[in-house]
């Protein structure tokens, strides 16, 4: 348990202390929303915050560029499986992301870790030693995602031919939800959703 | 089209739900103690104040799935059921310890789910119903302190009140299978190889060794389904993801640390079982032998006009599945005398 909040609050620091590093030419600071289905069917919704840890853009002989970014991710979320419980979520995730010169984007493997706490999906009871019986008020238990992983994420970006300042994507996660009878409980997502990009004050 | 045929699949998967309506059905909550956050579904003829807890086999399995089988479905038209997954068990959620995985702590949350049921509703009735690990805590619980007072009878179907005995039954049961079989020239290579198995493991004492005797032999003998060619039976159709049993464990949690109570006999215990009792056997079950019927029978404490014993002829493990409408009727009838 230590553990794990110790590694949540290093991920978040160093993203806080390297992001700081490097300033973007263009809007590289986002907002995201997206549906956030656990097994696709029980869904829900995140929304995050995103931006590069580190960028580079590559013009090919061709006269075609790429880039090849580590980005940050921050989300906060919920999903809802009825009648059983409905998590909510904050989680952080640092991975690679490859543009193409059109604008496709391609994510693979981003890591990280979370928080969750999952609400039961209804009134819970708890009975005393001596029979009585009482609605539990906060019904539900803490989990860690431990680790958190964006298998794959697909999507176009709008920024690299001008076109808008967002992207579009479709992904692949999975986490490991932690401690669920001493064990891990494996967990897969289909996130699809939108980023929108703006400049930082200070970037103007 | 490979694609398409998925996406067609998958759909397929989350409408196949001939139980949506089912899963609206009724009132859900949770017992939440000690770590353990247990769902607690309640459905059928609420109204009656006849409640039946069901208690699943296992040890690992899940109520809340079996919620699902028409013949409980069937019950629900004169009582409620009450469906409750054990800690550590089907879709139960919550941090359950190793150490909280034992009989005493299952019979306490068994008693505190009592509680909760008597202060929702009314001056219930209720009647407790065993099955396979189920008969165990149902043993255990009935036995312990006056809590037998809480109910106005005891169903046990093919119950493990006493595991090691009827494991011992069981092995024997194999192996009477094993030579019945190369007597007939039925796969004689494997039930030799059986054979020699059990020779070389007289005593089933380790998960590993009741996991190959349970999966390997006795399914393979029919000792779980005495028939799967019987278009009566009913299987479980289980859960879609979105219902609440769509996201059941594998059970091998309590199965793992609940192996040291399967060791335990509630035989000499039952005696202190004097509420009306009625006993329900597969004929051909093979993992708790139909000779463990008598054992229960005999063990109990009720006046002998008020327990009951019936064999089922064409099941082994699982009467209600296999003969759904005599079991239902035998219920039905045990509890109007006695509700």
């Amino acid at each position: 348990m230590k553990f794990n909040i110790f590694f949540l609050v290093l991920l978040f620091s160093l993203q806080i202390v390297i992001g700081q590093s490097r300033l973007p030419k263009y809007p590289t600071h986002g907002i995201s929303v997206s549906y956030y289905g656990n097994l696709l069917a029980r869904g829900g919704a995140k929304v995050g915050y995103e931006f590069p840890i580190w960028e580079d853009i590559n013009r090919r002989k061709t006269g075609k560029t790429i880039s090849k970014a580590i980005v940050s991710k921050t989300n906060l979320g919920f999903f809802a499986h009825k009648r059983h419980h409905t998590a909510l979520f904050l989680n952080s995730t640092v991975g690679y992301r490859f543009t193409s010169n059109i604008g496709f984007i391609v994510e693979p493997l981003h890591l990280g870790t979370g928080y969750v706490f999952n609400f039961l999906g209804g009134t819970s009871y708890q009975v005393d030693d001596n029979g009585n019986v009482k609605e539990k008020k906060v019904a539900g238990n803490s989990t860690f995602m431990l680790p958190y992983v964006s298998l794959i994420s697909v999507g176009f970006d709008g920024r690299k031919k001008k076109l808008f300042p967002a992207n579009f994507y479709l992904g692949a996660d999975a986490y490991l939800d932690y401690p669920v009878n001493t064990k891990t409980k494996l967990n897969l997502i289909i996130p699809f959703g939108f980023t929108y990009y703006f400049f930082l004050q200070s970037e103007k | 089209m490979k694609y398409f045929s998925f996406l067609i699949g998958f759909f397929l998967l989350l409408s196949a739900c001939n139980n949506e309506e089912l899963d609206k059905q009724g009132e859900y909550f949770f017992l939440s103690n000690k770590g353990a956050d247990m769902p607690v579904w309640v459905r059928g003829k609420d109204s009656a104040n006849i409640f039946i807890i069901h208690l699943h086999g296992g040890p690992g399995g899940s109520s809340i799935t079996e919620a699902q089988d028409r013949v409980f479905v069937s019950l629900e038209a004169n009582y409620a059921m009450v469906y409750w997954d054990q800690r550590g068990s089907g879709a139960s959620q919550g941090n359950a310890k190793p150490e909280t995985m034992n009989m005493a702590q299952f019979v306490e949350d068994l008693n505190k789910l009592v509680a909760v049921l008597k202060t929702k509703y009314t001056n219930p009735s209720l009647f407790l119903m065993g099955h396979s690990w189920g008969g165990a805590l149902g043993a255990a619980y009935l036995s312990s302190s006056d809590y037998q007072k809480n109910f106005k009878g005891w169903i046990e179907i093919d119950g493990a009140h006493n595991f090691k005995k009827g494991l011992e039954l069981s092995r024997q049961w194999a192996m009477n299978y094993a030579d019945s079989a190369i007597a007939k020239n039925m796969q004689v290579a494997f039930w030799q190889e059986a054979l020699k198995w059990y020779e070389a493991n007289p005593v089933l004492d380790n998960k590993e060794l009741l996991d190959i005797h349970s999966d390997k032999y006795i399914a393979k003998a029919n000792g779980y389904i005495h028939n799967p060619g019987n278009p009566n039976i009913l299987y479980f159709t289980g859960g879609n993801i979105l219902s609440p049993a769509g996201e059941v464990s594998t059970g091998e949690y309590a199965k793992f640390h609940l192996q040291s109570e399967l060791k335990k006999s509630y035989s000499d215990e039952m005696y202190k079982i004097t509420i009306p009792s009625l006993i329900l056997w597969g004929r051909h079950d093979g993992i708790l032998p139909v000779e463990m019927a008598t054992d229960a029978f005999t063990h109990i404490g009720t006046d002998s006009i008020d327990k009951y014993l019936t064999i089922f002829e064409e099941s082994a493990h699982n009467p209600p599945r296999e003969e759904p409408l005599d079991f239902m009727m035998t219920v039905k009838s045990f509890i109007e005398r006695y509700k």
